[in-house]
């Protein structure tokens, strides 16, 4: 589905986040990206979206090469994506006001779409999101738990098939956290969803990757990946397997930084 | 504000002017009893069109300073190059006074409307573009990013997102400017033309001692002043629902 081939990307100020790197992940997968901060978990969101080009190599996403962000890819950041003069209502709107705007022309909006159920679609989310009752609300009345479920309803409305997050959950307190990782699975089963979801919580890429890349120190060149049998399941959070796995993941972060430094 | 307070002022102010008055007892100070006939008789009649035709001059301005000063603050907001390019300018011309341009635009574009629209309508630009600049410079990389991922490109995130951002910096910019505004106009309307508020107190009434059509003309600039802030708030209530009681 995601296909990161030989990528080469460097800052204008001339750090190197990846050099010829390789990576793929297949349709339907659930990918946790983990590194510390500054290591370039962000830069590679933002390939993967589309936002940023790359210098070398290219992205192929579902057989096209990516040029420009993709109609079909959502992307979640961790805050600040709600437009604040705007309602949850208007906010879960977005997507689909802009596709209006530009029509099916298949650069913008998939050629496909039709947006005659723009309203129902909206509702529906919302509903699904449990923030029907927020319709009118502007964002900042509204808690940080609440904000991501809109985000994540806007991002739906526009019916994706590859899910892009970034640090989504990492402004919320424990229990909303637990409370949306948990509905961000069951969406994700549901809709089929390829995902890939960049943190620098141990315990979140856990929860939600079936593979875990890992990424250290700048630059890039060969994926590090682990696979996780525990995706989905926080029953067995002290089981000495999994505690094990933990401490594999925090030495990989922690040693290759080492190696660098 | 709502109508009750204002319809309150207005009477404290009125009772204050006639102590005043009987106080002064002098032509110069006429009372509101005086006054206020006078004004609403020529309110329909010369009063009106001087009124009517600051307004037009103010609005125009307004509308001038919006149409620059809009792109320019969202260019200067999101461009960090060109903000360093242009910010001491800005800096520089900010706060001179654009009134000490009068007789340079009274030589340039002559005396018609055009000079007091230019003039009123550079208040307001350098107003507007700094509030609009700051507003556009809030505006989160993340929120930008998260639009242009749902597809938008430049049209889409002028329509959805500068747009409706810049909205509330302007209202700002004008519910800050619009008392210099008129102030200013009021100056160059009594300089070579022969129609508007200023012409009609400084010219005619001043100029022909009559104190009462003085006050009347006055009463008229406060009318004008009190009319454009309950424009602005209207338009603020109507184009900013999300800021309530933040004003």
């Amino acid at each position: 589905m995601i296909q990161v081939d030989a990528v080469t990307f460097a800052y204008p100020n001339g750090t190197r986040i990846f050099e010829r790197f390789s990576w793929q992940v297949a349709r339907g997968e659930a990918w946790s990206v983990i590194g510390p901060s500054g290591c370039g978990k962000t830069t590679l969101l933002n390939l993967l979206a589309g936002l940023s080009r790359p210098q070398e190599g290219r992205i192929v996403i579902d057989g096209h090469a990516l040029r420009r962000p993709r109609p079909r890819t959502g992307l979640i950041l961790q805050d600040y994506g709600l437009l604040p003069w705007a309602t949850i209502r208007a906010n879960v709107a977005l997507g689909l006001e802009i596709r209006a705007f530009y029509g099916p022309d298949g650069v913008h909006a998939p050629r496909d779409e039709v947006l005659d159920d723009k309203d129902e679609r909206v509702r529906h989310w919302m509903t699904r999101l449990g923030i029907h009752h927020l319709a009118n609300h502007y964002p900042h009345q509204v808690s940080g738990g609440q904000r991501q479920r809109a985000a994540i309803a806007r991002t739906l409305a526009l019916r994706p098939d590859v899910l892009l997050m970034d640090e989504p959950f990492g402004a919320l307190d424990a229990l909303t956290r637990q409370d949306l990782m948990q509905l961000t699975m069951q969406l994700r089963r549901e809709q089929g969803l390829t995902m890939v979801i960049v943190t620098h919580s141990i315990e979140e890429a856990l929860y939600l990757g079936e593979r875990v890349l890992v990424l250290t120190q700048p630059p890039h060149r060969v994926a590090t990946v682990v696979p996780n049998p525990y995706v989905g399941d926080p029953s067995c959070r002290h089981e000495a397997t999994f505690l094990e796995l933990c401490r594999q993941l925090r030495e990989l972060m922690g040693e290759n930084a080492g190696e660098m430094a | 504000m709502r109508w009750r307070d204002v319809g309150l002022g207005t009477l404290a102010t009125l009772v204050i002017w006639q102590l005043l008055a009987w106080a002064i007892n002098r032509p110069v100070f006429p009372p509101p009893v005086q006054v206020l006939p006078l004004f609403f008789q020529q309110l329909g009649g010369a009063l009106g069109v001087h009124l009517l035709i600051s307004a037009a001059r103010v609005v125009a301005a307004i509308l001038v300073a919006m149409a620059i000063a809009v792109p320019a603050g969202l260019g200067l907001g999101q461009i960090r190059s060109l903000n360093r390019l242009f910010a001491p300018l800005i800096y520089i011309v900010y706060p001179i006074p654009k009134i000490v341009f009068l007789p340079v635009i009274l030589v340039l574009v002559g005396s018609g409307d055009d000079s007091k629209v230019l003039l009123v309508g550079m208040i307001l630009f350098f107003q507007m573009l700094v509030v609009v600049r700051d507003q556009a410079a809030q505006l989160r990389p993340e929120m930008i990013a998260s639009v242009r991922s749902m597809g938008a490109g430049r049209r889409a995130l002028f329509r959805f997102v500068y747009l409706p951002a810049c909205i509330p910096a302007v209202i700002t910019a004008l519910r800050i400017s619009i008392g210099t505004a008129i102030a200013v106009l009021f100056i160059a309307e009594t300089y070579a033309t022969n129609a508007g508020l200023g012409y009609y107190i400084v010219v005619e009434s001043w100029g022909a001692l009559r104190y009462a059509d003085m006050y009347a003309g006055v009463l008229a600039m406060s009318l004008l002043g009190l009319a454009l802030y309950f424009l602005v708030d209207w338009l603020d209530r109507r184009l900013c629902p999300w800021r309530e009681g933040s004003v």
